[in-house]
């Protein structure tokens, strides 16, 4: 029985303990079942038949193609993966993708020898995502004291191991993913700042480029800052965007570096998409939502959209959240659990894969289907708040016009169309918070507008 | 501006451009959010096997947890809404009293005495709407106190039109039941019908019964004994307004037994303005004065052709035009079935017994329900009847699928039901094509096709 046709990817629980604390994540640490679920989870990996079964149910033999391992910091379980990839490539004869995002705080060689561990009847992408989020008063603040420069290192000694592993057959990517908070943002705009964070992430980049002797990592040079999501954005965040987008596009235009490219690709990227696909929008709506609940799903005990709600089910969590209030956005999630929103998304989100029928299974879709292949009521909801924050002030007075109205509401709800977050923080998968649309309604999406259209 | 104070900013510039100024406005023409709904208690007698306020059966221990606030605190809080639109010159033209049941308690009389005064005090005639599953009429003092109110209203001009939720005696046996363990036959009883149409003969007071998966195999038979007994008390035989219940747990012989009963309801309904219209009149004379209700019928062509009524707003029913209180704790929700803590829309600041600002809780939600349009939704957006749809309860969505704007595909079936069936009934009297032409294009190429589809 295979419950789902449309699932390419798994998102796996691989990880429920970190060794970091970082300020801006939704785990809270301090509780004992992450600790005890982390054990579990190592458990089922050697048993390597609790995670195949959970596949297995799920998707086609032939359809699985990526494997993710998410969670909380997956290089804590990654030695115990070797025999699961052994049984994996057996069960599932396509897949031949694995991606996992890392603190670099483990050894590096943890990593490494994974990969040369793996089948060598198959030739995988191993795709690493850095967690590195700046210069240390950038980094230390998020991710604790004493962490900038052994994260470095180990992102080069990790680029060095996987040089020297022999006869490597599979494909190695690694891009840095810096997450910055509001304030660090703003902080960036002052003095040098900003050219010091490129140059931070170029003098590494060096470095890695050095260290890649055989050039067996493909290495992407996208350094730009990506923000806390979500978090309580005001007016003046947009404008504070707005000026960093065109303090980094002038940086970019005077070629300091010799790697980073200083661009914010990234937003430019959302609008070239829409012009060039926005015919499909309301017909292939699913083209431009992420792939949670649609091409992907999460997978612990229980089927879910993504990794994003791996948490979500367990009470003790959630007591854990309520005391641990010193992380970004917290507040917001002690209301989301009090209101009984996060209840919701327990009750909607999630089945449990032991038990679990087609007609679960079905009912699961139908509320997921709703999301990747509708867009009129999103960007329509979008429109009027937009409407409604332009009348007084919140937006820029441009986007009182409808057609502007409505290019910020599509820009918005595809830059931030995470159905968890927005059920989780609305009340409806359907409705993006409209702190997004003061964040690019100040400015952003009119310098974006221009640079699309000067092309 | 703080995110707070700026959500703060945005919710009064959204209030104030809708209820705030409709209020300050009650008799411009095209007021539309003029309706203030104020929601007293979720306790009731009965546990309706639809009803999602009940405490037994539905989700009431989650939409107004009983007990939360005392009748003194209740009235209370009527005091300090109706001083702080008194305050505002705020005017809602009408104010709807929900709950539970509003009239089995002598406390909720007390605050729609309020409501009443509110209006002779302004000296607005405003109309106070109470429904009521009518179980108060077995106790002569309640009669007597509503009947006071209804008069006092009256003599000011203020209307306090009381709505009868009952099912009928077929239906109520089976949908209705008292929370206490008593004879059923004996609870429901004919002396209690006849009490209950001789209070609204009295009192001008309408029916809405409610068309529900459970009781739908007895509702011919209910329909009937429902015109026996307007004709037993001299009521007009549409003084009904019936409403399918829009919960999941439609099935395919339910939908099919819906479609049977709409049938025959919608050829009773020609033959009774038969015997009053020449046969070769009837048929376009049927079209024009009821299905397009007119002053002949009293506007009611008894809820029958909802669907294909073109309205102002998103939605049918009242969602978007009515600003609803919750008087436990004077928080503002969507409406009295999304008033669920995780929805809350805003409250209202209490300082010294005055209201003295806002606070936004879920805006974002609130906004949503206030400025959606159903024929927009997720899987309506390209359903071929949408033009033709009275659309789903945002309410029950969010119970059963757990998103307030997603369908419920049980209901969605029971609204092409209701479709189809209109469509043979035009068709079986030769009217289709006049029907057709009194629809605008939308409705009208719906129609056709669907038409078209049933013939294939």
């Amino acid at each position: 029985m295979n419950l789902t046709t449309t699932g390419v990817a798994a998102e796996i629980f691989a990880a429920s303990w970190c060794n970091l604390d970082c300020a801006y994540c939704s785990i809270p640490k301090h509780n004992q079942m992450i600790k005890d679920k982390h054990q579990e989870i190592i458990r089922d990996i050697i048993a390597v038949t609790p995670i195949i079964n959970r596949l297995r149910k799920l998707y086609e033999k032939d359809q699985l193609v990526t494997i993710s391992h998410w969670g909380s910091e997956p290089t804590l379980t990654l030695q115990y993966f070797d025999d699961f990839y052994v049984e994996a490539v057996k069960e599932f004869p396509n897949l031949n993708s694995i991606q996992l995002s890392s603190n670099f705080m483990t050894r590096p060689g943890i990593i490494s020898k994974f990969i040369s561990n793996l089948p060598l009847d198959r030739e995988f992408t191993i795709d690493v995502q850095m967690s590195l989020d700046g210069e240390s008063w950038v980094t230390e603040v998020n991710r604790g004291e004493g962490t900038t420069i052994p994260i470095q290192n180990n992102i080069v000694q990790f680029i060095r191991d996987v040089n020297a592993i022999k006869d490597l057959k599979h494909e190695v990517k690694v891009h840095f993913k810096p997450t910055m908070s509001k304030d660090q943002y703003e902080s960036l705009l002052t003095g040098d700042k900003l050219e010091d964070h490129y140059r931070f992430f170029d003098q590494l980049l060096i470095r890695m480029y050095d260290a890649n002797i055989d050039r067996k990592v493909s290495i992407s040079n996208d350094c730009d800052p990506t923000l806390v999501c979500p978090d309580k954005y005001t007016k003046r965040d947009g404008q504070v965007l707005s000026e960093f987008y065109k303090a980094v596009n002038e940086l970019g235009s005077r070629n300091l570096y010799k790697y980073a490219v200083p661009s914010f690709s990234t937003y430019y990227g959302t609008i070239d998409r829409v012009m060039k696909y926005g015919n499909e929008l309301f017909t292939k709506s699913r083209m431009f939502t992420c792939s949670a609940g649609d091409t992907q799903f999460g997978i612990s005990e229980y089927v879910q959209p993504c990794h994003d709600t791996f948490y979500t089910p367990y009470d003790e969590v959630q007591d854990a959240i309520r005391n641990d209030l010193g992380r970004i956005n917290s507040s917001r999630e002690v209301d989301n659990l009090d209101s009984g929103r996060t209840k919701n998304t327990k009750r909607t989100m999630f089945v449990k894969i032991e038990g679990i029928t087609q007609q679960k299974m079905d009912k699961f879709q139908y509320f997921m289907r709703g999301f990747h292949d509708f867009y009129k009521f999103r960007v329509s909801f979008a429109v009027s708040v937009i409407f409604a924050m332009a009348k007084c002030g919140q937006v820029n007075p441009c986007y009182k016009n409808k057609d502007m109205a409505t290019l910020l509401a599509i820009f918005a709800t595809n830059r931030h169309s995470c159905l968890t977050r927005n059920n989780e923080y609305t009340g409806s998968m359907h409705l993006t918070d409209p702190a997004y649309f003061k964040l690019f309604g100040n400015g952003l999406l009119e310098q974006i507008i221009e640079k699309g259209l000067s092309k | 501006m703080s995110y707070e104070g700026e959500n703060k900013e945005l919710l009064k510039s959204v209030l104030e451009g809708t209820f705030f100024d409709d209020f300050k406005n009650p008799d411009r023409e095209g007021n539309l959010f003029g309706t203030l709904e104020i929601q007293l208690t979720s306790q009731c007698n009965l546990k309706c096997s639809y009803c999602y306020y009940s405490n037994v059966v539905g989700h009431g221990k989650e939409l107004n947890k009983p007990g939360v606030a005392t009748w003194d605190q209740l009235g209370k809080n009527t005091d300090i809404l109706f001083n702080w639109l008194k305050e505002n010159n705020y005017i809602p033209k009408t104010i709807d009293i929900f709950s539970g049941d509003s009239l089995i308690f002598k406390q909720s009389h007390d605050i729609i005495r309020k409501a009443v005064q509110f209006y002779i005090d302004i000296g607005y005639k405003g109309s106070v709407v109470v429904p009521s599953n009518m179980s108060f009429i077995r106790d002569p003092e309640l009669v007597k106190s509503i009947e006071d109110i209804i008069a006092l209203g009256a003599e000011h001009g203020v209307s306090v039109p009381i709505s009868a939720s009952i099912d009928g005696k077929f239906a109520d046996k089976i949908t209705r039941l008292p929370v206490k363990n008593v004879d059923i036959d004996e609870y429901y009883s004919d002396e209690f019908y006849d009490d209950v149409f001789a209070f609204c003969k009295r009192n001008h007071a309408g029916f809405h019964p409610m068309i529900s998966s459970e009781n739908i195999h007895v509702w011919k038979d209910n329909f009937v004994w429902f015109q026996s007994m307007f004709e037993k008390y001299d009521l007009a035989w549409n003084n009904v307004y019936l409403l399918e219940v829009r919960n999941e747990g439609w099935t395919k012989e339910t939908i099919k037994q819906y479609g049977e009963f709409m049938s025959w309801t919608l050829n009773f309904t020609y033959n009774m303005i038969g015997n009053s219209v020449l046969p070769s009149n009837l048929p376009k004379y049927y079209v024009d004065n009821f299905v397009f209700s007119s002053e002949d019928y009293r506007g009611s062509s008894m809820n029958l052709f909802n669907n294909i009524s073109i309205i102002g707003r998103g939605i049918g029913c009242s969602l978007q035009t009515t600003l609803f209180v919750k008087m436990s704790d004077l928080t503002c929700n969507s409406c009295h079935r999304l008033s669920y803590d995780a929805l809350n829309g805003f409250k209202f600041v209490v300082k010294d017994d005055k209201i003295i600002d806002i606070e936004p809780l879920n805006i974002t939600f609130y906004m949503a329900t206030l400025t959606f349009e159903h024929k927009a939704l997720p899987y309506c957006e390209n359903c071929l009847i949408k033009h033709l749809c009275s659309g789903g309860c945002p309410g029950a969505q969010f119970e059963s699928v757990g998103d307030a704007f997603t369908p419920i595909p049980s209901v969605c079936l029971l609204q092409h039901m209701k479709l189809k069936t209109q469509v043979e009934f035009f068709k079986r009297l030769g009217v289709f094509n006049y029907v057709v032409s009194k629809l605008n294009s939308e409705l009208a190429l719906t129609m056709i096709e669907v038409e078209r589809m049933s013939n294939e």
